[in-house]
C-alpha cells in the first residue's frame, strides 16, 4: 500500500506540482515563524539590556520618564538587598542614564548615555573595534552608527557639556575606547556607554544612581517578581520606589502583536498548502474513478481505500515538510545578516540585522503542520471518492 | 554757531531727564555705584551637595561691563565671560567650551548663585523698567560670616520688570536709603513663581567705594542656600595683560 501511495504521488506530473507548491508554502511558513521569533527574541533581549532589565527600580515620581539627575538616589544598596530576597534574581546592577548632546568637530547628535558598572554588567553587543569600558576612567563605548554620524574613531575625545545634578554645567571629556553594534539601528545610532564611577564624578552624584536594573533567571516571572519587590520596598521606603517589569514596555506589546501576525502568516501559508492538497486529491480521485471501482470489485473495503489516501497525504506532507524545511534553511542563509526596513513600525529595539536560520523546533513544526494540513486537505476528496 | 550746537546737544539731554521717572532716576544712580573700570576680588563660596558642604576659593576679575573672569583656585577650572559668551575651562576637559544664551541663568558650580549673579555687572536702568516703589525696614547682616547680627535698615523697595531677552523675569529690590546699595533682591519667573532671594550684607569700603562682603543666595526651586564671602577687594587695579584672552 505504501509503494502504491508513493507511485500515485510521484508518477504523475500533478503530484510533483502539488509537492512543489506545498513545499513552498511550508518553507514560507517556517521562514515566517523563524523571522518573527528572531525579531522577537532579539528585541526582547535588547529591551532587557538596553532599556529596562527584566525589572527596573526607579523613583516613583519619575517612573515614566528619564530621572532628572538631581533625583538620583543614594540608597541603592538597600534596594538591592531587598530585591535579593526574591528567589529568582540572577543579577542586579546600578545605572545612571542621561540624554545629552554629543559634539565632535562641529558635528553634533542627540544621544542616550548609560553609565554602567562594567564589572557587574556584561553588554551583549558585538564589539566592532576597541574594547569594553573600564571601571572608572573617563571613556566611552559608542554605537557604530553614532560614531559614524559624529565621525569619531578609537582614541578620539568627545567633550560633553550637560547640566549636572546641582543644576550647574558638567564639562568633561570622554575618550572613545570601543565601537559596538547591537544589530538594532536605533540603538547603534543613539546609544553610548560609559563607566558609572566616571558619571558619578562628572555629574556630582557621588554614591548615587538613577536606577537599579534587575535580571531574573526566568524573564517570564517579571510581573510576579515586581509585585514582590514593590511590596517589600513599599514597606521599607513607602512611596519612594517603583519596580517596573519589562512586559510593561510599549515595545513588548508591539512585539506580541508582531508575533501574532507571524503566526497568522504561517497559518495562511499552510491553509494555501491545504488547498493545493485538496485540488490534487480532488482531481486525483476523479481521475482514479475506474481504479477505485476496480478496487471495490476486488473487495477492498472503504476503510482500506481511505487508509491509502491518508498514506498518500502523509507521504506528501512529510516530503513537503522536509523539502520546505530545507528550502527555508537555504533561503535563511541568504537572508541572514541583511538589513530589514522596519522604520515604519517605529520599534526602537527591534533588530534590523538578524540571523533567521530556522531552528529544529521550527523545522519540526513545519513537518508536523504539513502532515496535519495535508490530512485536512484530503478529507473532502476522500469522502467523495469512497461514497 | 557753537551756541547752536551746544543747545542742540543740551536739548535732548534735558528732555531725557525731564521724561525719566523718579524710579528710573533712582535705578540710574544705583547703577553708578556698581560701575568700575576694573575689579579684582578674592572670595569664598560655600555651597552644599546633599549633606556635603563644599567651599570653593574664587578669584574674580572684571574689566568694564563686558569682561569678567572667575578662577576656582582649589578645584581647578576657569569661567570667562566675554559679552554674552561664556567660556568654560574645566579640569576634566582638554579644551574650553564656548556657550551663550541662557547659560548665564544656570547655577554656578551647583551653588544657589547663577553665573549671571556672579559674572554680570548689575544693570538696572538699561535692562529693567521700574514699576512700583514702597518703603520697608529690613535687617541686613553686619559682621562677616556669622549671619546672626543684623542691623535694621530703612529701604526703598522697587519692583522692576525686564525690558527684554534673557532677563525674562520680574525682580524686587530693596535699596538701602543711606548707602544707596541693593541689600536684598528677589527674582520671579514670568509666571510669578519666586525663584531666588539674594541678600547682601557686611558692607565695607575699598577706595571710597562700598561693596558687600557677605552674600546669601537661596534658590527656592532647589531649596539650596549658598554663602559668598568677599575677602579681598581691589577696584580700578591694573590687571595682568591678556587675562581675558580666551
Amino acid at each position: 500500500m505504501f509503494a502504491l501511495a508513493v507511485k500515485n504521488i510521484l508518477n504523475t506530473f500533478r503530484g510533483w506540482v502539488a509537492l512543489l507548491g506545498f513545499s513552498i508554502m511550508v518553507a514560507l511558513a517556517v521562514l515566517s515563524w523563524s523571522l518573527v521569533r528572531e525579531i522577537s527574541t532579539g528585541a526582547l533581549n535588547n529591551i532587557a539590556y538596553y532599556r529596562s532589565g527584566h525589572l527596573r527600580v526607579v523613583d516613583r515620581r519619575f517612573s515614566d520618564q528619564l530621572l532628572p539627575l538631581n533625583r538620583a538616589f543614594p540608597k541603592y544598596l538597600e534596594v538591592e538587598k531587598i530585591a535579593a530576597q526574591y528567589p529568582g534574581i540572577k543579577a542586579q546592577a546600578e545605572r545612571i542614564e542621561v540624554r545629552l548632546l554629543l559634539q565632535h568637530q562641529g558635528r553634533s547628535a542627540q544621544a542616550r548615555g548609560i553609565a554602567i558598572d562594567a564589572i557587574r554588567e556584561h553588554p551583549p553587543w558585538r564589539t566592532l573595534a576597541g574594547r569594553q569600558v573600564g571601571v572608572s576612567d573617563k571613556e566611552l563605548v559608542i554605537g557604530a552608527r553614532l560614531a559614524k554620524k559624529l565621525a569619531v574613531g578609537l582614541n578620539d575625545t568627545l567633550t560633553i557639556v550637560t547640566p549636572n545634578s546641582l543644576g550647574s554645567l558638567a564639562v568633561f571629556d570622554l575618550k572613545v575606547v570601543g565601537i559596538f553594534s547591537s544589530g538594532s539601528t536605533t540603538i547603534d545610532e543613539s546609544y553610548f556607554f560609559f563607566p558609572l564611577a566616571a558619571a558619578q564624578s562628572a555629574f556630582d552624584l557621588n554614591g548615587k544612581v538613577s536606577e537599579v536594573v534587575i535580571y531574573l533567571r526566568d524573564a517570564r516571572l517579571a510581573g510576579e517578581a515586581a509585585e514582590f519587590i514593590n511590596a517589600e520596598l513599599g514597606r521599607v521606603a513607602p512611596g519612594q520606589f517603583k519596580v517596573i517589569p519589562w512586559e510593561r514596555d510599549e515595545a513588548v506589546v508591539w512585539l506580541e502583536k508582531g508575533e501574532l501576525i507571524g503566526w497568522l502568516v504561517g497559518g495562511l501559508c499552510f491553509f494555501l498548502g491545504c488547498t493545493i492538497i485538496y485540488n490534487f486529491f480532488s482531481a486525483g480521485v476523479a481521475g482514479r474513478d475506474p481504479e477505485i471501482a476496480a478496487l471495490k470489485r476486488l473487495g477492498v473495503k472503504k476503510g482500506e481505500m481511505i487508509r491509502l489516501l491518508i498514506i498518500e497525504a502523509t507521504i506528501l506532507g512529510l516530503l513537503a515538510g522536509a523539502i520546505g524545511g530545507l528550502v527555508a534553511y537555504v533561503a535563511a542563509q541568504f537572508l541572514s545578516g541583511q538589513q530589514i526596513s522596519i522604520g515604519w513600525m517605529n520599534l526602537q529595539y527591534v533588530q534590523t540585522e538578524i540571523e533567521i536560520g530556522p531552528r529544529l523546533p521550527d523545522l519540526l513544526k513545519g513537518i508536523v503542520g504539513s502532515v496535519l494540513f495535508s490530512w485536512l486537505g484530503i478529507i473532502l476528496p476522500a469522502w467523495r471518492g469512497v461514497k | 554757531m557753537k551756541r547752536l550746537a551746544a543747545i542742540a546737544l543740551l536739548v535732548p539731554t534735558i528732555a531725557l531727564a525731564a521724561v525719566m521717572s523718579p524710579v528710573e532716576k533712582l535705578l540710574g544712580s544705583l547703577e553708578a555705584n556698581y560701575a568700575s573700570r576694573t575689579a579684582a576680588f578674592s572670595m569664598r563660596l560655600l555651597y552644599h551637595n546633599g549633606d556635603e558642604q563644599r567651599t570653593a576659593e574664587l578669584e574674580f576679575f572684571s574689566s568694564g561691563a563686558d569682561r569678567s573672569l572667575i578662577t576656582v583656585k582649589n578645584q581647578g577650572g576657569r569661567f570667562l565671560r566675554l559679552a554674552d559668551k561664556l567660556l568654560i575651562y574645566s579640569p576634566a576637559a582638554n579644551r574650553p567650551v564656548k556657550l551663550s544664551g541662557r547659560v548665564f541663568e544656570r547655577s554656578f558650580m551647583g551653588s544657589a548663585f547663577s553665573f549671571a549673579d556672579l559674572m554680570l555687572t548689575p544693570s538696572f536702568s538699561g535692562s529693567y523698567t521700574g514699576q512700583a516703589v514702597t518703603s520697608e525696614t529690613i535687617g541686613i547682616v553686619v559682621p562677616q560670616g556669622t549671619g546672626e547680627a543684623v542691623e535694621k535698615r530703612d529701604c526703598i523697595v522697587v519692583q522692576i520688570a525686564s525690558r527684554m531677552g534673557p532677563l525674562a523675569y520680574r525682580r524686587e529690590i530693596w535699596i538701602d536709603r543711606e548707602i544707596n546699595m541693593v541689600v536684598r533682591e528677589k527674582t520671579y519667573s514670568l509666571s510669578g513663581r519666586h525663584l531666588k532671594t539674594i541678600e547682601y550684607g557686611d558692607f565695607r569700603k575699598a577706595k571710597k567705594r562700598l561693596y558687600p562682603a557677605y552674600l546669601r543666595a537661596e534658590d527656592h526651586g532647589r531649596s539650596a542656600v549658598s554663602l559668598l564671602f568677599v575677602d579681598v577687594v581691589e577696584f580700578d587695579k591694573t590687571l595682568p595683560a591678556g587675562i581675558f584672552n580666551p
